[in-house]
């Protein structure tokens, strides 16, 4: 994922510096948006996790009497 | 970062970043744009670098219609050629833009090599940064038409097949890495040395880290095939016949590894006898042991020695280390963190160790040349992305993936900056009014030989259909003749010199001259019969001089060609670029020189020299003359760019031709005089 976005960051960075002449100065904001976008994809990434986990447990509550094993087995994989 | 990542990401990171390495590539051509003067008939100039107009004109030539025998020398050439003839394309478009498909294509073996790692990501990010880096880009830019855009590429597809051939143990990679060598060597015609490099280095590896692999024994005996000299289709055949037999061995006879090394060990020391005996490591020994002079044997048995050139090219000139620092890696920091990173990358795959050899061949260029820093660039680049990485995967926390991520993605960038900076030096070999120029009073029909430096040589065969005496291929000998001629007074001796030359030159095309001469009559005496008139020659050929501004700054070591070894100097020459003009305290600044206007002395350090005259010229007439005192040094301003110093030279044939356009025109004519281009035609002789 990261190698895609930074695929096309520099390549929409190198758009635009191709049209405006201002090649250092886009080519080095590129490397600030790329760092903005993995920190929102890492956050995103979380996020699903944290739902995931959220659900787990409700999954976890809802089956309480279910044997153990199952509910920590499925948490582990979506891990 | 496994290598379960499979077929589908490894084909992404291949493609991005060949569409990557094209794209940014094209900036150059973006840039050109904006410069009609690198445009001619609404082409981009295909000739950046003096290469490009070989292969260029084999083009050409094979367009024409002629055959040229299948070499490593036309290699590229037909290339040029099939590309322009199937696509239809302009000749000057494929030239210019062939670097940017050809160069890009490096990625695929950086990205394969780190997939047999197991870290394809790492060798994405790699190929990015490599493939527009430094001295590769330096080297392999739009209009650098030169074998270079497909020798790193190659070199290290063949690194490639070695580490693939190692991690799968399948024999299939061994007859992959033998026929990349076959063609490595049909293409590049100092390939062998490189290719030969290569085999010793996995013969070492296998000794001092895989005495055990078989298939690795069975690799390096295929491999070795490739260097016999069997005809094309022979050496197909016997490299698919050695493989067979290697994976029949190698699967049903399961051979003991001990009968393996001892029979390796006897192939490594025979293929070592044969590499030194068949002169594959010479050519490699020429850059490390640079020919001080070449020496002739005239008539009479008298030997003669004329200033070897290897020497004074300059980009087979030694370097230092910062600079073998800038051009592999940019700057020091990163220099040395790359190396680490090389080392903690070897530590953790021993495999990566044969990626040592292209950093060595890099350390060569401290003797050998510039050039060979070119190599070093993608395992400094793999060195310095993977100590990002293991920092990485040393220190886990949250965002730890970011002290991998943003420093290859800035890294990427830092190159492109470098790559951009670059861009706004360069400019194509011959600009569209030189261009205009040559094409009209050089490439008329009339035979004839264009007489200059043989930095011109194979663009001039590009743009014209007029041979040269001397090339950048060849320039060995006959440099003396055309130094001669432009450090010689007498015009009219030079006219009948040159005369002679060309005549005897056009019978032996395109050997030397001088060596030829000289088994005749001894050379003193041959240029005083000259002189006389006391030779006689029919004349055949139409004779051009061609100069630029290019040429200035090698008039010194031309002046030096000019004497043959150990003969007494009649003056000297230099040149200095020029700083600026302070016109108040009446001052002329150079990089080196300073030149006091007003009393007419010039100072170099503290030592002071009293000079004659002073001329200012700005291209195309002299605008200001300072007489100062009856002395022969004079200084030439020459378009507030350079400080040209001469001592008793300002009336030899050059001086005379390009700075004041003083022929006599009894004997040249003047056929393009402006402040681009220079171009004289020999008519009296």
């Amino acid at each position: 994922m990261q190698e895609f976005v930074g695929f096309v960051v520099l390549m929409v960075a190198g758009a635009i510096a191709a049209m405006t002449k201002e090649f250092d100065s886009v080519m080095y904001t590129s490397v600030a948006v790329f760092a903005l976008i993995l920190f929102l994809l890492d956050l995103k990434r979380k996020k699903p996790k944290e739902k995931i986990e959220d659900s787990a447990e409700k999954e976890n509550m809802k089956t309480e009497k279910k044997p153990k094993g199952l509910t920590t087995g499925l948490f582990t994989n979506f891990q | 970062m496994k290598r379960s990542f499979g077929l589908k990401h490894l084909t992404f990171y291949i493609i991005a970043a060949y569409i990557f390495s094209i794209f940014f590539r094209l900036f150059l051509f973006f840039l050109a744009k904006e410069h009609p003067e690198f445009f001619y008939h609404d082409s981009p100039i295909a000739i950046w670098t003096a290469d490009a107009g070989l292969y260029g004109s084999y083009a050409k030539k094979l367009m024409a219609g002629a055959k040229l025998h299948l070499n490593s020398d036309t290699f590229l050439g037909y290339i040029i050629y099939y590309i322009a003839k199937m696509l239809h394309l302009n000749l000057d478009s494929v030239i210019f833009f062939l670097p940017a498909f050809l160069a890009s294509l490096m990625v695929v073996p950086i990205v394969l090599i780190f997939y047999e790692f197991g870290m394809a990501r790492l060798g994405f990010w790699i190929a990015l940064a490599a493939s527009i880096a430094m001295n590769y880009y330096f080297r392999t830019h739009l209009g650098y038409c030169d074998t270079d855009i497909l020798n790193f590429v190659l070199f290290f597809m063949i690194l490639y097949s070695f580490v693939a051939l190692i991690k799968r143990e399948n024999l299939l990679f061994a007859a992959l890495a033998a026929f990349l060598i076959m063609f490595f060597n049909l293409f590049y015609h100092s390939a062998k040395p490189l290719s030969f490099g290569i085999v010793v280095f996995f013969a070492i590896y296998l000794l001092l880290f895989d005495r055990k692999n078989v298939s690795g024994y069975f690799g390096f005996f295929i491999a070795l095939l490739a260097f016999l000299p069997f005809s094309l289709g022979m050496e197909i055949a016997v490299i698919v016949g050695a493989t067979l037999v290697g994976h029949f061995l190698q699967k049903r006879v399961k051979v003991d590894y001990k009968i393996l090394l001892g029979v390796f060990l006897i192939a490594a020391i025979g293929a070592g006898i044969y590499g030194l005996k068949h002169g594959i490591m010479q050519r490699a020994m020429d850059y490390l042991q640079k020919k001080q002079s070449y020496a002739l044997v005239e008539k009479g048995g008298k030997k003669i020695e004329l200033e070897a050139t290897l020497k004074t090219v300059a980009e087979a000139s030694g370097i230092t280390p910062t600079q073998l620092v800038t051009y592999s890696s940019g700057n020091i920091v990163l220099f040395i963190l790359s190396s680490i990173g090389l080392l903690l990358l070897i530590k953790c795959r021993k495999e990566a160790v044969l990626l040592l050899l292209p950093y060595l061949i890099g350390l060569i260029s401290l003797k050998a040349g510039v050039r060979f820093t070119t190599f070093m660039v993608v395992p400094i680049i793999a060195g310095n992305i993977y100590f990002f990485y293991y920092l990485s995967q040393k220190f886990r926390f949250r965002f730890s993936s970011y002290l991998f991520y943003l420093p290859a993605f800035a890294l990427v960038v830092y190159y492109l900056h470098i790559m951009q900076m670059y861009n706004h030096m360069l400019k194509p070999f011959f600009i569209k009014n030189q261009i205009a120029a040559i094409k009209t009073n050089l490439d008329k029909k009339d035979k004839g030989y264009i007489l200059t430096w043989w930095d011109y040589g194979w663009p001039l065969w590009y743009y014209t259909n007029k041979r040269t005496i001397i090339d950048n291929g060849k320039h060995h000998y006959d440099n003396f003749i055309i130094a001669k001629t432009l450090f010689s007074y007498d015009q009219e001796f030079v006219a009948k010199m040159d005369r002679y030359f060309v005549e005897r030159f056009d019978k032996i095309y395109p050997w030397a001259v001088l060596p030829y001469v000289i088994k005749e009559q001894p050379l003193e005496e041959l240029l005083r019969k000259i002189a006389n008139n006391e030779v006689k020659i029919q004349k055949r050929n139409s004779i051009y001089y061609y100069f630029d501004d290019r040429i200035i700054t090698r008039l010194p070591v031309i002046e030096n060609f000019s004497y043959l070894k150990g003969e007494p100097k009649r003056g000297f020459v230099w040149v200095d670029k020029l700083r600026f003009i302070d016109p108040r305290k009446g001052v002329v600044v150079g990089q080196s020189a300073k030149i006091d206007l007003q009393r007419g002395y010039i100072y170099v350090g503290k030592k002071r020299d009293e000079v004659g005259t002073i001329y200012f010229s700005d291209g195309k007439k002299i605008t200001n003359i300072l007489p100062y005192r009856r002395n022969n040094y004079s200084i030439i301003i020459y378009k507030n760019h350079y400080i040209i110093g001469a001592y008793r030279y300002i009336n030899s044939f050059f001086f005379q031709a390009f700075f004041f356009n003083n022929l006599d025109k009894r004997v040249f004519k003047t056929l393009t005089f402006n402040k681009d281009v220079k171009i004289f035609k020999l008519v009296g002789m």
